[in-house]
């Protein structure tokens, strides 16, 4: 009897791990197909010359990203004062800032290759795929892409170790500091460029 | 005797350094913390306007120029201000006693010495840039303030002060001609290389800032050790996890 337990038990752990792995695989998988699904999305939208087809990547860049979660780790603590309002304006400006860098790269985004190099799990929600970059005029640009494990979305981009949302988060502190009350007026001069 | 030693410029570049570093130990400043004090803001903000209006009339129309020479001599001048500046990563290393990078890029450096540097022929083998600004970090002296130098750019004094006993490793009083046309280049093959990130820092909100952060960024990034460095990465793991929740 104990010995049937003893198997049983060890059968168990044997499953656990089996499935804990093809789990994990799954999610480095979708994270790897979601990087390449959103470079080749930016690729199309840089050689896009049809301006409603151009809308409509850029809706699919939006469906990549969790722009909610990059505007509360750009603002920090301020955003549960700002209003839904407000949110949906910076969340918009946000991407449309992201949109501009493209379209002031196209001819560095038209020739994006993405070449990864590891996927890693780090903790129980994030997924980071590393890999480097060759545009056309700078080889071997080291990138990691910072993914949620649940939601499959793009959360940060390190280009050659600096975060986007770091220098993003740097960038408002002293215009937020200056406006912390009227968050309005902060979107209004961060986003008048 | 006296006029000769009076003349080496070298002389006066270690009494500056050394001025600079006694500077920057009166700073209380860890230098674990990559926060650059910036007291001198105002005056900063005045180098920086007119190195953009020496980048926007001087730089930005000869990289056009620059812009339009075929890849591989694009290439072979970054290889070569590349390969100029490792004798400083070889004397850094050791001071840091970093024995592989100082073996890796010794090896590299001689090897790529058949061709001037114009030519790299290991590709595969990286090492890490270091300089005495880095030594000086490893060696805990603080960053100092930060500064924005005429035609440099943005420096912290630390850096800087670095930069100045560098320029003794890497040119000896009687090769300045040999200065003089790596100099150039340097700057010409650094614009071009960093043109989209130029762009960027000019189309900022306050491209000042931008400018201030993307150095600190890199410098903090290019310096610190790996242990550091992870301990950071855990630190924003932990951030992204809680907004995540």
């Amino acid at each position: 009897m104990n010995l049937k337990n003893y198997w049983i038990s060890k059968l168990i752990i044997i499953l656990g791990v089996f499935f804990l792995n093809s789990a994990n695989a799954d999610i480095k998988i979708k994270a790897s197909q979601q990087v390449s699904n959103f470079l080749n999305t930016i690729k199309e939208f840089a050689s896009e010359k049809d301006s409603l087809i151009k809308i409509k990547r850029s809706d699919e860049l939006l469906d990549m990203v969790d722009l909610e979660f990059m505007s509360k780790a750009t603002i920090g603590k301020h955003w549960k004062k700002v209003n839904d309002n407000e949110k949906i304006i910076f969340k918009r400006k946000l991407f449309n800032k992201f949109i501009q860098f493209i379209d002031l790269h196209l001819e560095d985004f038209k020739e994006i290759k993405f070449q990864e190099k590891s996927i890693k799990l780090r903790g129980q929600k994030l997924v980071y795929v590393t890999g480097s970059i060759d545009t056309k005029k700078i080889k071997n640009l080291d990138i990691t892409w910072k993914l949620s494990s649940k939601e499959n979305k793009i959360l940060d981009v390190e280009i050659e170790k600096i975060s986007l949302i770091k220098t993003q988060k740097l960038e408002m502190r002293p215009l937020l500091k200056k406006n912390k009350n009227n968050f309005s007026q902060f979107i209004k001069i961060y986003f008048s460029n | 005797m006296f006029n000769r030693i009076l003349n080496n410029k070298n002389i006066y570049k270690l009494f500056l350094a050394q001025l600079m570093l006694i500077l920057l130990s009166s700073c209380a400043q860890n230098s674990a913390n990559k926060e650059i004090h910036d007291p001198l803001e105002s005056m900063n903000r005045s180098v920086f306007k007119f190195n953009q209006g020496l980048d926007k009339y001087v730089l930005k129309p000869i990289n056009t120029e620059y812009e339009k020479l075929p890849e591989n001599v694009k290439k072979g001048v970054s290889n070569h201000v590349k390969w100029a500046s490792t004798p400083v990563t070889i004397v850094n290393s050791a001071i840091q006693l970093e024995a592989e990078n100082f073996s890796t890029s010794s090896i590299k450096f001689l090897l790529n010495s058949l061709t001037l540097g114009f030519y790299d022929l290991d590709p595969e083998t990286k090492y890490k840039t270091r300089d005495f600004g880095s030594s000086l970090a490893n060696y805990n002296v603080s960053s100092g303030p930060y500064i924005v130098l005429p035609i440099l750019g943005p420096r912290s004094l630390r850096h800087f002060s670095g930069n100045i006993i560098d320029q003794s490793v890497s040119n000896g009083p009687k090769n300045y001609s040999y200065n003089s046309t790596t100099l150039p280049m340097r700057i010409l093959s650094n614009r071009n290389t960093y043109s989209n990130v130029i762009e960027d820092i000019y189309n900022a909100q306050d491209p000042y800032l931008k400018a201030k952060i993307l150095y600190t960024e890199n410098r903090f990034n290019s310096i610190s050790s790996t242990k550091l460095l992870e301990q950071q990465k855990q630190d924003e793991q932990d951030e992204f996890e809680k907004l995540l929740d």
